[in-house]
């Protein structure tokens, strides 16, 4: 049996920063690289992108496509207020990291936290749907 | 099986960002 850890790399996370005109600024260690089809970061990318970046409709629509709820979709991305900022942690299904622990770590910071969880056949929807776009 | 997202919003900027005495002890070990 594997021990499950609290690391996670930095992949799995992105950060958004919103300024004062409302623009979003997206910031991921890996977005630069050319990606796999299939990678781990590609959901948290899409995701990011989807919800905070500029072509919001267009990708949010792939979202829902796939599965996930527009009006939920909708209370995220409306919660980054400007002058306010994000952090996104996204785990794969197969990911080690003991995420009960990392929720209570992250529960102590000041800040409003978003739990999801997505099966696996929705990751699956949204990856296929941006292969066939 | 599932894979899960965790979305901190903060009110404020990120260069402005406390980290919290007890978020991590490991972090903190470290001097994090």
């Amino acid at each position: 049996m594997m021990r499950k850890s609290r690391a996670f790399k930095l992949d799995n996370a992105a950060i958004v920063e919103r300024d004062g005109t409302g623009k979003a600024y997206i910031h991921q260690y890996s977005r630069y690289q050319v990606w796999e089809p299939v990678s781990d970061d590609t959901f948290l990318i899409l995701f990011t992108e989807a919800i905070f970046g500029d072509t919001q409709e267009d990708s949010v629509r792939l979202l829902v496509e796939a599965g996930l709820d527009e009006y939920f979709l909708e209370d995220v991305a409306n919660a980054l207020l400007p002058n306010s900022s994000a952090l996104l942690i996204f785990f794969p299904q197969d990911s080690l990291v003991d995420t009960r622990q990392l929720l209570g770590d992250l529960s102590k910071f000041k800040g409003a936290l978003i739990h999801m969880t997505f099966p696996s056949h929705i990751i699956a929807s949204v990856l296929e749907l941006t292969r066939s776009e | 099986m599932h894979s899960e997202l965790f979305v901190l919003i903060f009110n404020q900027e990120l260069r402005f960002l406390e980290f919290p005495a007890g978020a991590s002890d490991d972090a903190e070990k470290q001097g994090i």
